[in-house]
């Protein structure tokens, strides 16, 4: 059974909290992602997703004060937690034995095979 | 600049999104509508908030139902189901009469249903359905149109048009016997099927099972045969490649088993090479056949003789059904305009032809649609579904009209409560909610009643004979379980939305104060109802009385000549005059006569005569007959004699008395020795027969005329009479003397009892579908009656007691609560009388033997309907009449 239950793009909301650390909310994050990732993310995927990862509680959260130019709507900053920290670890843990176990062989092929293609 | 995002978007989100999450959501929003509104204007910035926002309808982030919010939602469905379930329990003769009126509505309805969803899985099979079409001729002054068409119209269209991706034709009443004479027991099978070109494939999606469909029907004297045939012949061999004798019937696709159709001598068309074997048990289609032969065959049977060359022949429009596949994308306005154009330049000047129309046919309209001349299966046309329809509509109507009345009546029990959940805050709305509830729990009840009658239905209906031919398949399924559903729930709402509406309007103050009831307008609604329903009941119960008078007169029809005890057996191909030998040796039959086909039966066969010196014919009918079979029938010769043995093939008739009048001759005498114009040539007249009934009663009443001849060549049946004997015995007899002549075919022998009376069944399964529906809509109305009837005397319980203590006696009590229903009857009667007279007559009138329709049944469907009535009522007037006054008027 998987101890911890990480999607990708669950993975990828949990390592942009981790970069912003301090600075993390809805829009900050939504921005890093798409411009380091070169990838669309929509308001409603990002917040469903640290939804369930609060829900996991991978994540923990705290408003922020109400500022002007959000119509007085606080920020609602995230930081990883102590169980967010090891689920994170141990996703890249299990995918770093497996990268070791690929036989450098197979690996060679498909590059090879990328190229000619 | 108005930096503020809309409104009605934000407004949007805070009604679905989740407490916790919308402040900060809807502040990321309003941050990413700044930005983009500075970057790229509003209406960018308002699509993207729109779309954001759509993509926030997550389960996640969209709000559950809690709090009080939730509590009262499901806490007051509760209770609606509760009391509706109280309700039905506490008033258990109300709920029956509705649960069980809905029921037998329903499964009408639901039979209806299984009908309809038989019929649409039809044809399916075929991926391009929708650009397939067949063309169908059709007369401008004729009322139905034709399934075959133009004999060249398949190859005129593949070639002229390039909208048609392919045509194929299919050449009828082909079918007789294979035989694989290789085998052991020599195998053979009767087949029936078609002659068609390799596009058959193309333009249809059956797949052979074995062979190549596209070489298939290629070369001549090739044949596609079924799997069934396939077992039948080649019971454990491959068939493919082996070769098969061929003997040709001219039989007809649609076997109706009765004994009666015309069999052509068989023609020996050779041998053939199985190409291919198709399953058709996988196919459900209107086109059903045993074998296809290829039509490059046809030159060699052109050469023998066997059929025409009619490949240029526009005037042959009844012998081939023509299939057109256009293009994909093609429309059918094309197909339209390709097809009044051939028909401008093939009919126009031809004599006779000249209001001849070709029409098109989608594919979808062939089971479904109305009903067309000679078709290829038969099928129940779209007509017999609408008025089956109607009649379900009409049984359905007045079990909703119960329900609504029953309701209605019950206002008074209802209405403490109304009051009381008005006082505590129930809106209007609230209140039809729960009274539709209540009405569909009810109609679910009877949904579920009513398939427990479907399975006692669903086997009675598939033992009529209409079935037989129209082999329906009534099996559920989820789908149509789910449609079921969906219907139940709907009657409920139909027959609960007026009174719940009616309901839900009081207000408080009267719920609970002074309602005095019996308001006059609400009752006034109630008895149109209750008279609605019993003018249906009272034309139901008139038509089942005439029909089945008219069926009893069919049944019990006097046909002229003696069909006691007479065999009618198919010689099958065999040379009768042999056949007739052999059986007259067998001890018990007393004369064996032979004729063309079985007269009196569905089959007819057309002619024209006229007296050398007239230019215009008469329409009559002929019979083929040999010298034994006047005498043999029992005819009665009024004037000259009959045929001998030596005018077989003599330019002779026998006519009836019909025909020698339509003639014109003086008397029957003067007739005899004149020369007629008939059939092939000059035929003199040797004796005239009293008429007989010779058409089957449904069709024609026997006076019209005839014309009987002797044709050795034509004859296909013999008519065996026998001294009365046992049956079985008897065909035993004659099975083992056939078999000692034919090795081939199968002994076949139908008493003409039988026959005549199979020939009449499908009244009879017309007259059975009428009484069952009549008594079921008599069993609703009266179950309607009862309810408002028991309703009405448990009210006027303390009047009655009243008048009693005053004086009253019992006649005056019925009197006053039996007014109202008198009234009720007297208006159906009104109503429903001339109704019922006008709509009959109309059908009546297209039978050619049918009884009189006068003031007499009509009387005697009133006085059914009264006694009924009375029954339902009388308990219920004798109930309030008899109560003693002490216990009625106890509380008071």
């Amino acid at each position: 059974m998987k101890k911890f239950q990480l999607g990708e793009f669950e993975e990828v909301v949990m390592l942009t909290v981790a970069i912003l650390y301090d600075n993390a909310y809805g829009v900050s994050i939504k921005k890093e992602i798409e411009t380091r990732l070169n990838r669309k993310v929509s308001v409603g995927a990002l917040q469903s997703a640290l939804k369930r990862l609060e829900d996991k509680s991978y994540l923990k959260s705290h408003d922020g004060e109400a500022t002007q130019e959000r119509a007085g709507r606080p920020k609602r900053f995230f930081k990883i937690t102590a169980l967010g920290k090891e689920a994170m670890e141990y996703t890249r843990s299990t995918r770093n034995s497996l990268w070791d176990a690929i036989p450098g062989i197979s690996l060679d092929v498909k590059f090879s095979l990328d190229r000619i293609i | 600049m108005n930096r503020q995002p809309p409104k009605l978007f934000l407004r949007f989100l805070r009604w679905f999104c989740h407490p916790d999450l919308v402040d900060p959501i809807e502040g990321d929003l309003i941050e990413l509508y700044d930005e983009r509104l500075k970057a790229s204007g509003r209406l960018h910035a308002n699509t993207k908030l729109a779309a954001d926002i759509l993509l926030l309808l997550r389960p996640n982030i969209i709000k559950t139902l809690q709090g009080t919010q939730q509590l009262n939602l499901l806490g007051m469905f509760n209770n609606y189901l509760k009391v509706g379930f109280r309700n039905i329990l506490k008033y258990k003769s109300f709920s029956l009469i509705n649960v069980f009126g809905l029921a037998v509505a329903m499964a009408v309805s639901l039979v209806i249903m299984l009908m309809l969803n038989d019929q649409y899985s039809y044809d399916q099979f075929h991926q391009n359905r929708g650009q397939i079409y067949r063309v169908l001729t059709k007369f401008k002054d004729s009322s139905l149109p034709n399934g075959p068409s133009p004999y060249p119209l398949a190859s005129a269209l593949q070639q002229q048009y390039p909208f048609v991706e392919s045509a194929t034709h299919l050449l009828r009443k082909v079918g007789g016997d294979m035989i694989h004479q290789q085998s052991t027991n020599r195998n053979s099978t009767e087949v029936r099927g078609f002659i068609t070109d390799p596009n058959f494939f193309q333009v249809f999606d059956f797949q052979l099972e074995q062979g190549d469909a596209r070489k298939a029907l290629q070369s001549p004297n090739t044949v596609v045969i079924t799997r069934a045939v396939a077992d039948r012949l080649f019971p454990e061999e491959n068939p493919v490649g082996k070769i098969v004798a061929y003997a040709d019937r001219g039989l007809e696709l649609i076997k109706i088993d009765i004994g009666n159709v015309k069999e052509d001598t068989p023609q020996d068309w050779g041998f053939f090479t199985i190409t291919g074997v198709i399953d058709m048990s996988q196919y459900k289609s209107h086109i059903r056949f045993d074998m296809l032969i290829a039509d490059t065959t046809l030159p060699t049977l052109q050469e023998n003789g066997f059929k025409n060359n009619d490949e240029e022949n526009w005037k042959q429009y009844s012998n081939v059904y023509t299939y057109v596949k256009l293009m994909e994308g093609s429309q059918r306005a094309k197909l339209d305009a390709a097809l009044a154009e051939l028909t401008t330049t093939n009919y126009q000047s031809t004599v006779g032809l000249e209001t001849m129309e070709l029409l098109s046919q989608s594919m979808n309209e062939i089971i479904t649609g109305s009903f067309v001349g000679a078709p290829l299966s038969l099928r129940l046309p779209s007509e017999a579904y609408i008025v089956l329809f109607v009649l379900a509509l009409i049984i359905m109507c007045s079990a909703c009209l119960n329900y609504t009345n029953l309701s209605l009546a019950r206002v008074l029990t209802r209405v403490r409560e109304i009051g009381v959940r008005k006082v505590n805050g129930a809106s209007r709305w609230h209140l039809v909610f729960q009274f539709l509830t209540e009405s569909v729990l009810i109609s679910l009840l009877a949904l579920a009643m009513a398939n427990l009658l479907l399975l006692v239905l669903k086997p009675t209906f598939s033992n009529l004979w209409i079935n037989e031919v129209l082999s329906f398949n009534l099996s559920l399924n989820f789908t149509i379980l789910g449609i079921f559903l969906l219907f139940a729930v709907l009657v409920g709402l139909i027959a609960g939305l007026y009174p719940s509406l009616v309901l839900s309007g009081f207000t408080p103050l009267k719920a609970l104060k002074d309602f005095s009831g019996g308001k006059t307008g609400k009752n006034r609604l109630r008895k149109m109802l209750s008279v609605t329903q019993f003018a249906f009941s009272l034309f139901f119960i008139i038509t089942s009385l005439l029909i089945g008078r008219q069926f009893d007169y069919i049944m019990h029809y006097e046909y002229g000549f003696n069909t006691a005890d007479v065999w009618n057996i198919p010689v099958q191909g065999n040379d009768y005059r042999l056949l007739q030998q052999e059986f007259s040796t067998i001890p018990g039959v007393t004369g064996v006569s032979a004729s063309e086909f079985v007269p009196a039966l569905l089959y007819t066969n057309g002619a024209s005569i006229r007296l050398p010196e007239e230019d215009i014919p008469h329409q009559s009918e002929t019979l083929g007959i040999d010298h034994h079979f006047i005498s043999n029938m029992g005819l009665e010769l009024i004037a000259g004699t009959g045929f001998t043995s030596a005018d077989a093939n003599a330019q002779k008739v026998i006519v009836n008395e019909s025909a020698a009048r339509i003639l014109g001759f003086e008397d029957n005498l003067a007739a005899v020795g004149q020369s007629i114009e008939a059939l092939r040539g000059t035929y003199v007249i040797t004796g005239i027969v009293k008429d007989f009934k010779f058409q089957a009663p449904i069709m024609g009443n026997g006076e019209t005329p005839l014309v009987m001849h002797y044709h050795p060549e034509i004859i296909s049946y013999l008519n065996l009479r026998t001294a009365p004997s046992d049956r079985k015995a008897m065909v035993n007899l004659l099975a083992e003397k056939w078999e000692s002549m034919d090795e081939i075919h199968p002994f076949k022998a139908y008493a003409y009892e039988d026959q005549l009376q199979r020939a009449n069944q499908m009244v009879s399964d017309l007259v059975w579908v009428i009484r069952v529906i009549t008594l079921l809509s008599l069993i609703i109305s009266c179950m309607g009656l009862l309810g408002v009837a028991m309703y009405t005397a448990e009210r006027k319980t303390k009047e009655v007691g009243i008048r009693k203590v005053l004086g009253a006696s019992g006649i005056q009590l019925m009197k006053l609560v039996g007014k109202s229903y008198a009234i009720i009857m007297l208006l159906a009667c009104l109503i429903a009388a001339p109704l019922s007279y006008l709509i009959n007559v109309q059908w009546l009138e297209s039978f050619p033997n049918r009884v009189e329709f006068g003031l007499g049944t009509i009387l005697l469907g009133i006085v059914i309907m009264l006694l009924l009535a009375l029954l339902t009522i009388g308990s219920q007037l004798l109930k309030v009449s008899r109560k003693n006054p002490v216990d009625s008027l106890r509380y008071e």
